[in-house]
């Protein structure tokens, strides 16, 4: 590209007839003329096709059949924003249950593993689940919890549920009392 | 004393390093940021990065980016054709030869929203913003649903079968928009997925969504500009432009209130912004477009970046806001004035670096041809995915790849790959995101 006079070589993506610019359309839209036979973006209209069923259809099957990695507690690190994980440990104390117009918004309770605390969140329809169906841990039950973790720079990380099922109690060390506000 | 002469110097380099990075064809600086926060992890155990410089550098970096990111997309984009008459008409002044032009027009929109930054939002953000923004926030989830109605139901058939009769004009009417609707519905599936199972490993979560970005906007303009054998363009060399202060105003006010709008309303992109407010203020030549685009741009990236500091209001949007939120940098009213200050010098350097650097990149062209530089930035990327999220990264941007490159091949909006984040996000602001997560059976 030098700067001088205006000329304009043809290029595969340009009209054969009347050489404007038609990217990879297969006709000129603004002649009709019939574009010329360009075997690399016909192999790409197949190929993209090919490559965003097929590689979406793989990556999910890897997505589901994959369980979240275990980490420890002490391993978090403020590049692990939004990743999902595994911990598994005891809980400190009895949960925290918060309540806005009579019905419950939130929950938490902090998980131990022995190198570090985690606070493990629940929020709306989850939360208010999790208490109906009494499934929040009492202090001292071992659990394992599956979330998205969420690093915090001053305090310990957090970790959000987004179902039910992401939250295990192996060995319940006595009926939950959660601490109510 | 000693620590101000620090961001100033930060600023200063932040905003030149960007801008000659943003002449780089499909770096996006988000990954840039990433990549120099790992490495400043590795330095300095990431004390560095709760630091006040590395609040300065980052938004000189993107100031610098959005300033400049106009001259690869001038230069060496291969549009399809849908975007000579829509998103582009960069490509137009380019095959006119007057590439400089569109870029200094698009520079001077976003020098425009700079101004807008530093005299409108600076006061009136920190008493406005916190009480705009909890009106907002419960209608935030409804906003994005008709954004995405609108962009949907605003394309149209681009291939009218004349004098075909019946299924066959009927067909060849809906082959694009059907396009567009399968990317949309494919980018959003590969969305749910990140989000919920991603399979990116947990130490490079923070840049989940940065292979899906590279596959999806990156790859496919990349690899189109190797198969269509891009011969350059001459351009001409002409220094002046001529822009009239109406058409600068009208388009910058557009750009401003689209930029604005992206970088307020959660996960709206600056592209979808100023295409709204294309529409809304009813924009009608190139040379106000290209304006209305540069300014939008330049708010969009900044202001959303801003955004995380203003007194009162600390949201982050946009990927430096949360990479920066996740180091814990300071949100007091020192921060949001420093942020400030390193915008407007970040900014007067990039406008000073606009035109060498669009004669740097129009002789680059022209020594090595559009080949030679997509096959470079094609390494580049492929790099950069590879060194920030490892080979699922990787994985996840070749398929990325492959729907990215429908719209581009098949004659859709691009803007429909933004799928990715519209649809699981306007899904989780509704409430309903973990149902339908369920219903993938990933959950």
């Amino acid at each position: 590209m030098q700067e001088g006079p205006e000329q304009r070589p043809p290029t595969a993506a340009m009209c054969p007839s009347c050489e404007r610019f038609i990217g990879p359309a297969r006709a000129c839209p603004y002649c009709g003329a019939d574009a010329p036979d360009r075997p690399g973006l016909r192999f790409l209209r197949w190929a993209s096709l090919l490559l965003a069923s097929l590689g979406l259809a793989f990556l999910y099957l890897t997505a589901t059949r994959r369980a979240a990695p275990l980490i420890r507690i002490a391993d978090i690190t403020p590049f692990m924003n939004h990743a999902e994980v595994r911990v598994t440990g005891t809980v400190t104390r009895a949960p925290y249950v918060s309540r806005r117009k009579g019905g419950v918004d939130y929950v938490s309770f902090v998980v131990e593993d022995g190198a570090g605390t985690l606070r493990v969140t629940a929020q709306g329809a989850l939360a208010r689940s999790l208490v109906e169906r009494n499934l929040l841990p009492a202090a001292g039950a071992e659990v394992e919890v599956t979330g998205s973790l969420s690093p915090a720079a001053n305090g310990p990380a957090r970790l959000r549920l987004c179902a039910a099922e992401q939250l295990v109690v192996r060995t319940r060390a006595g009926a939950a009392r959660p601490a109510s506000r | 004393m000693a620590a101000l002469f620090t961001c100033v110097v930060c600023a200063l380099v932040g905003a030149a390093v960007a801008s000659l990075l943003a002449c780089i064809p499909g770096l996006h600086i988000y990954n840039v940021l990433a990549l120099t926060a790992l490495a400043f992890q590795a330095w300095s155990g990431g004390g560095w990065l709760a630091g006040e410089a590395f609040t300065a550098l980052t938004v000189a970096m993107t100031v610098g980016y959005a300033m400049l990111n106009t001259v690869p997309s001038v230069f060496l984009a291969a549009p399809d054709e849908s975007a000579l008459f829509t998103v582009l008409p960069g490509q137009k002044y380019l095959m006119a030869g007057r590439g400089r032009e569109a870029v200094l027009i698009t520079a001077a929109g976003g020098a425009v929203g700079l101004f807008a930054i530093c005299l409108v939002l600076a006061p009136l953000g920190p008493r406005l913003l916190p009480v705009i923004w909890t009106v907002l926030r419960p209608h935030a989830h409804w906003v994005l649903w008709c954004v995405i109605a609108f962009m949907l139901m605003s394309e149209w058939p681009r291939r009218v079968a004349i004098g075909v009769p019946g299924w066959r004009r009927f067909l060849a009417a809906w082959r694009n928009l059907g396009v567009g609707l399968l990317t949309f519905l494919l980018s959003g599936l590969l969305g749910f997925l990140l989000l919920y199972r991603s399979p990116i490993p947990p130490e490079f979560a923070f840049q989940n969504l940065l292979p899906a970005f590279a596959g999806l906007f990156t790859l496919p303009w990349l690899l189109l500009n190797l198969a269509a054998r891009a011969t350059p363009l001459p351009q001409r060399a002409d220094r002046g432009v001529p822009l009239d202060v109406p058409t600068l105003l009208h388009g910058g006010l557009a750009g401003v209130l689209g930029g604005g709008f992206a970088a307020f309303i959660p996960v709206i992109t600056g592209g979808v912004g100023g295409f709204l407010a294309g529409h809304a203020t009813a924009i009608r030549n190139d040379r106000m477009f290209l304006v209305s685009q540069g300014a939008a741009k330049v708010v969009y990236y900044v202001a959303g970046l801003l955004l995380f500091f203003v007194p009162g209001l600390h949201t982050a949007r946009g990927g430096a806001a949360a990479m920066l939120m996740t180091f814990g940098v300071p949100q007091d009213r020192a921060a949001w004035f420093l942020a400030l200050a390193a915008a407007a010098l970040a900014g007067a350097v990039a406008c000073a670096l606009v035109s060498p650097l669009t004669s740097l990149t129009i002789a680059a062209v022209a020594r090595f041809g559009c080949r030679r530089l997509s096959w470079a930035s094609l390494a580049l990327i492929l790099a950069v995915v590879l060194t920030a999220t490892g080979g699922r990264g990787l994985a996840v941007a070749v398929v990325a790849a492959g729907i990215g490159l429908l719209p581009v091949l098949f004659g859709s909006r691009r803007m429909n790959c933004l799928g990715v984040i519209l649809l699981p996000m306007a899904c989780n602001l509704s409430g309903f995101g973990p149902a339908v997560a369920r219903a993938l059976g990933l959950l």
